[in-house]
């Protein structure tokens, strides 16, 4: 029926067809007029007299100009213990204000006129671009050459910038893509190179607003940025406008840094990655790739776009369309302007395909040099590149920005022109040649994202198998160092036995147990939350607590390694990491540790002096079964702060933890802190105020046997 | 280069055509534009938008058809994506080297697949030995029609031809396939468009239907976003398909026949439901005849009937918390209407003052006071905009801080919004804004085709784009106040949040 209806209707389209177009039967049948001719615009090239180079590009289409500035700089050239520090710089460059404006006051000005300034780092560039309405030029330039110029770099925007960057450290193990890349980057130019390096919540920590201006001070001059303008202007107006804003810019040192470093040597094996909540395993392979000065790089861009570059590509016909394997199969040997790129294939397949998907992309790699393209496949490559060519000059941004980037990369300004003959030029025998030379499927560094309990086969199948680690290091411990000397042991033990009295009083060996309740108020983006705790300690290792909110009433009851939690009258019994979680809090817990500070298995290590609130209070470093924390005690043996690596008990992220204490009152004797703050990565998180302390309460056992569920 | 990614979760089609939700020039912009658009109208009623912007010898294509996953009842979920994927798979004359033979091998494909599938379903799992022997045949006669196969020739043609950009996107409202060629080969294009969807073979169906669920498990079931949007969607409406997930959901990938997809073709593919938007360097005098010519050849057919089910009124809140081994994400959806209601603009200046840039609302409480939060947002049209949607709000937590602070804040957020008015400065600034985007909006003949096609066939008339600007410059203070105390009520939300194992 369907086919009969569609013969009739295409019957009667013909009948009615316009005289002016013949029918095809086929593509093959169509002929085309020629490309209408084009004159590609050249840009206008001005160097002011202190170096910065300006390209000028007319377009008035639409009421806009756009001025986009590429600065010779990286974050290739950032020392590596503060990974981060260039890509912070920039951020920081654009939201952090100038000498003249506030951030903030940027921000208003910019939205009431739509119009856009924005900056970001590369590894071997940086860029800083602005957008505006044509009417809006001479104002939001000079703004924007403020940015370039001087950036004030505020302080609290470098904050807001660095829980971004730590966001982003924390996240980045949850897309299995991105960490597919990023390890594979690592293995190929080794992790330790500027191309491969991470941020860690250490480097992050490391970087201060004294190093963004360092950085910017060394980079950031006249000579060193290439300036180009497109869009609704007038030329010489617009080189008025950029002589008044940049043209007083001093000149400064020509940038010289080297190409970034990276490991020559293939580091070829099998690397797994366990990734459990997945279906996919996620496999990529690679070894080191090209640059753009190679003058096989136009063979390479053939074979690239016979492998893997299109839908006709090998790849996307066989491991795709033929085999259904994965939805994106990928396969080029890639390309750098100032370091090699990265020969890279992968895929993502169903967990139990893993093996044949590997055997597959290994296949299609040894195929490319084994069998090299056909004349079929070289012309269709070939055509491919040279039909699509104008899309390379279809608007004037895209005109000017390759000719920046020619000039700033040291190509010749008609690369592009020579790019078409040069492609014209290779042979068949040119890419059998090049695949042989650039693809080594003996080197391959061959990455396996996934579950391997459920791959089809082992992943050793196809060699050792190293498994790499990629747990995100926890933030660095930003305590004192406290250097441990004999006398600095003596006087450790001494201080702690100091604590131990004003705490425990002058029978503190006697205290078997202590209760306290205490009123915690939570503090959530500006909002508060209170709650009432009691706690009730038995030492060593027996712990009770009760909370209760305007949720309910949980009951957390720890017995050396044993655990449960009643909540809503259900009881759960506590995984063993969250007991032992519990247990290094509970040995760092400040009334344990002045019980057990005569315990041979404790070490106490005196430091410095420091302020805790303007009170004066020595450090004391105390280890207690390998829980580590670090005490300030004051001249009468009060404790006024504690910090360790722990978690935040909101969301159970690791952060460093301190813990104030004041308003000590003497009770029986003892002195006892009314008030603990406690604050994780330097943000406040919880309040607790005393309410009530007993040493040595009646201790009913049945508090801490499990009720039956 | 020319990577074919797809999209599915109709919010990306929002970011991707982003001017699209943003607004227009003013009235004799809209004139001079007009005068170089020529509308066209088939007899069959394909309806054609041709643009001349002869800026670059270069011309791109636009196809946007009037059907996406909300067409989809349960049992065919993700139909409307696999036929995008089926619809690069050829012709009775591209892609194959016998159809004749092909045509009859695939016959035999359907009824392997037909046996085996009832074998599968049957009561009590099917028989081991017999399911093996059907897997064989099944495999068998795939291997027999493909066979006939000229790989991925549609593709390959436009791809040799200098086409860039070939691709094709999937949402709750429509389907689009687009690229561009050099603008001396509009021909190619009027020849291969017409006849993909005058005489498509829907050929290697079952491998491609391999392809589209390994895109589930790559963009849904692998990603922990992915993974709480298809819970917060499927809990935030309680009866409209928005809350089917456009790829699909696993059990159905694993069940509709070639024949479920060609039905579904024949029902929505029809001229009358297409509009056609070709924007660039060409002359619509000179093309006019030619698309006659090519696209006369589609068959008229009904328009498919209206969508049935209408979202009933929300009586509830509803709740979601997701544990995963991930870290925290936070997402709040309240009830909207359509974009064809007459507050649609109001509601793009609440979330424009809510979330565009860093002088937003939620940017400035969230990330830069308060430092909760790295990234806080606010957008209109999930998953679609053509019936009542959501507004979404989605924020992700700063480590150390959890969902419920960043929750705290945003309803904040919403509570100013219902009690103050807004400024004098917030509201200039959603009003010049939404003129210049509609300007930046117009830069190329990608972006300027994307969005005629969208507005001509959400609205009837690509005009709208520019009035949609007209629209915001009227709205007012009061309009906001009254329509954020309207929306933003508990029983109208929807709250969804990643957990981590800490918190469970």
């Amino acid at each position: 029926m369907y086919t009969s209806r569609r013969f009739v209707a295409i019957l009667l389209a013909v009948a009615l067809a316009a005289p002016a177009v013949a029918q095809v039967k086929s593509y093959q049948e169509i002929t085309y007029p020629p490309l209408p001719a084009f004159n590609i615009p050249k840009p206008q090239v001005v160097t002011l007299k202190n170096g910065l180079t300006v390209y000028m590009l007319q377009d008035r289409e639409l009421p806009l100009v756009q001025i986009s500035a590429r600065i010779r700089t990286g974050s290739n050239y950032e020392p590596a213990d503060k990974t981060g520090l260039a890509r912070l710089m920039a951020a920081v460059q654009r939201t952090g204000g100038t000498a003249r404006m506030s951030g903030d006051a940027i921000d208003d000005f910019l939205a009431v006129r739509a119009a856009s300034i924005e900056t970001g780092m590369g590894g071997d560039s940086a860029f800083a671009n602005m957008d505006c309405l044509k009417g809006d030029v001479p104002e939001v330039l000079r703004v924007f050459a403020d940015i370039l110029r001087t950036p004030a770099f505020a302080d609290d925007k470098l904050q807001i910038a660095k829980v971004q960057a730590r966001t982003a450290v924390a996240r980045r193990n949850d897309n299995v893509n991105a960490i597919t890349g990023r390890e594979l980057q690592r293995l190929v130019y080794g992790e330790d190179s500027p191309l491969a390096r991470n941020e860690e919540y250490a480097t992050i920590a490391a970087i201060t607003r004294d190093d963004l201006l360092a950085f910017h001070r060394k980079y950031y001059h006249p000579n060193n940025v290439y300036l180009g303008v497109v869009g609704d202007f007038e030329p010489r107006a617009m080189l008025r406008l950029l002589e008044q804003v940049f043209g007083d810019w001093p000149r400064g040192p020509r940038f010289a840094e080297p190409p970034a470093a990276y490991r020559k040597a293939p580091r070829p094996g099998v690397f797994y990655i366990e990734k459990t909540d997945v279906t996919q395993a996620n496999i990529a392979m690679g070894h080191l790739g090209i640059e753009m000065s190679n003058p096989d790089f136009f063979a390479v861009q053939v074979l690239n776009e016979v492998l893997g570059g299109s839908f006709a590509s090998r790849m996307f016909s066989n491991i795709r369309s033929k085999k259904g394997l994965a939805y994106n199969v990928y396969g080029a040997v890639g390309a750098g302007y100032t370091t090699p790129g990265i020969l890279r294939a992968g895929m993502q397949t169903k967990l139990d395909k893993m093996g044949e998907a590997v055997e597959a992309l290994r296949e299609e790699l040894k195929g490319i040099i084994a069998n090299p393209p056909t004349p079929e496949e070289l012309a269709r490559a070939k055509e491919s590149i040279l039909n699509s060519f104008v899309f390379n000059y279809d608007s004037s941004a895209k005109i000017l920005r390759q000719q920046i980037l020619y000039a700033y990369y040291g190509l010749p300004a008609n690369f592009l022109e020579t790019y078409r003959n040069n492609i014209e030029k290779v042979t068949a025998a040119d890419v059998a040649r090049v695949a042989k030379a650039y693809v080594r499927p003996d080197q391959l560094s061959l990455l396996v994202v996934g579950d391997a309990s459920k791959f089809d086969r082992p992943l050793s199948t196809f060699g050792p198998v190293t498994t790499l680690d990629i747990t995100i290091p926890p933030p660095p411990d930003t305590t004192a160092k406290v250097e441990k000397t004999e006398q600095a042991a003596d006087a450790g033990r001494a201080l702690l036995a100091r604590a131990a009295r004003a705490l425990g009083g002058p029978d503190a060996a006697k205290v078997r147990a202590i209760s306290s309740s205490a009123t915690m108020t939570i503090s959530m983006g500006g909002q508060s939350m209170s709650m009432k705790s009691s706690d009730l300690i038995v030492f060593p290792n027996r712990v009770r607590q009760v909370v209760s909110s305007p949720m309910g009433e949980q009951v957390v009851v720890i017995d050396g390694s044993e655990g449960f939690m009643v909540m809503g009258g259900q009881v759960r019994p506590l995984p063993a990491s969250m007991v032992e979680q519990q247990q290094s809090e509970l040995k760092r817990d400040l009334r344990v540790l002045v019980w057990s500070h005569a315990d041979p298995e404790m070490e106490a290590v005196a430091g410095g002096e420091d302020l805790v609130d303007g009170h004066p209070c020595t450090i004391l470093q105390v280890t207690y079964r390998k829980a580590v924390s670090q005490l300030c005690v004051a001249a009468n043996g009060t404790v006024l702060r504690q910090s360790y690596q722990g978690t935040n008990p909101l969301t159970g992220a690791p952060g460093q933890v301190e813990l104030r204490m004041s308003d000590y009152r003497e009770l029986d004797g003892r002195q006892v802190p009314f008030r603990q703050v406690m604050l994780v990565d330097g943000q406040e998180v919880m309040t607790s105020t005393l309410e009530s302390w007993q040493v040595n309460p009646p201790v009913d056992e049945a508090l801490f046997a499990k009720p039956a569920a | 280069m020319r990577e074919r990614t797809r999209i599915h979760y109709p919010w990306l089609v929002l970011l991707a055509l982003g001017a699209l939700t943003a607004p227009a020039l003013e009235a004799q912009d809209l004139a001079s534009f007009e005068k170089r658009l020529t509308q066209h109208r088939l007899d069959n009623g394909l309806t054609f938008l041709i643009y001349e912007r002869p800026t670059a010898p270069v011309v791109s294509f636009f196809t946007h058809v009037n059907v996406g996953a909300a067409q989809e009842v349960p049992g065919i979920t993700g139909l409307a994506h696999m036929f995008e994927h089926m619809a690069f798979k050829g012709t009775t004359t591209i892609g194959t080297t016998d159809w004749e033979a092909e045509k009859k091998a695939l016959a035999k494909v359907d009824e392997a697949y037909h046996a085996l599938y009832r074998e599968r379903t049957r009561l009590g799992g099917g028989d081991p030995e017999t399911l093996a022997r059907l897997e064989e045949e099944f495999k068998k006669a795939q291997e027999e029609a493909d066979a006939f196969i000229k790989p991925n020739e549609f593709g390959e043609i436009i791809d040799r031809e200098g086409g860039v950009g070939l691709n094709a996107g999937t949402g709750s409202d429509q389907t689009v396939y687009f690229y561009s060629l050099p603008a001396n080969k509009v021909e190619l294009w009027a020849y291969l468009e017409s006849e993909r969807f005058l005489d498509p073979v829907l050929r290697e169906f079952y491998k491609e239907r391999d392809v589209v669920m390994e895109e589930r498990r790559l963009r849904t079931e692998s990603q922990p976003i992915g993974r709480l949007i298809e819970q917060f969607v499927a809990t935030a409406f309680l009866a409209h398909p928005y809350k089917q997930p456009v790829i699909g959901y696993m059990s159905d990938l694993e069940s509709f026949s070639r024949e479920d997809a060609e039905a579904f073709y024949r029902v929505h593919y029809v001229p009358a439901n297409m509009v056609i938007a070709i924007v660039g360097d060409v002359r619509a005098s000179d093309i006019i005849p030619m698309l006659e010519k090519y696209f006369s050849r589609l068959p008229a057919g009904p328009t498919p009937p209206p969508l049935r089910t209408v979202e009933p009124p929300s009586l509830a809140e509803k709740l979601i918390r997701m544990p995963d081994p991930s870290q925290p994400i936070y997402l709040e959806g309240y009830h909207r209407p359509a974009a064809t209601h007459p507050d649609n603009a109001v509601y793009e200046a609440i979330a424009e003052v809510l979330s565009t840039g860093r002088t937003s609302r939620l940017y400035r409480s969230l990330v830069r006071d308060k430092k909760i939060a790295a990234q806080a947002a606010a957008f209109n049209g999930f998953p679609g905009d053509k019936y009542p949607n959501l507004l979404l709000f989605f924020a992700v937590p700063a480590p150390g801080h959890s969902n419920e602070e960043v929750q705290a804040a945003i309803r904040e957020e919403i509570e100013k919004l219902k009690n103050e008015p807004i400024t004098d400065d917030e509201l200039k600034m959603v009003k010049t804004r939404a003129k210049a985007e509609l300007i930046r909006g117009l830069g190329s003949n990608t972006g300027i085709a994307s969005q005629l096609a969208e507005y001509q066939t959400l609205f009837g008339d690509w005009r709208e784009l520019f009035r949609e600007v007209e629209r915001i410059e009227k709205v007012t203070k009061e309009d906001i106040m009254r329509v954020a105390q309207a929306t933003f009520v508990p029983t109208n939300r929807t709250v969804a949040m990643i957990v981590t194992k800490d918190e469970q």
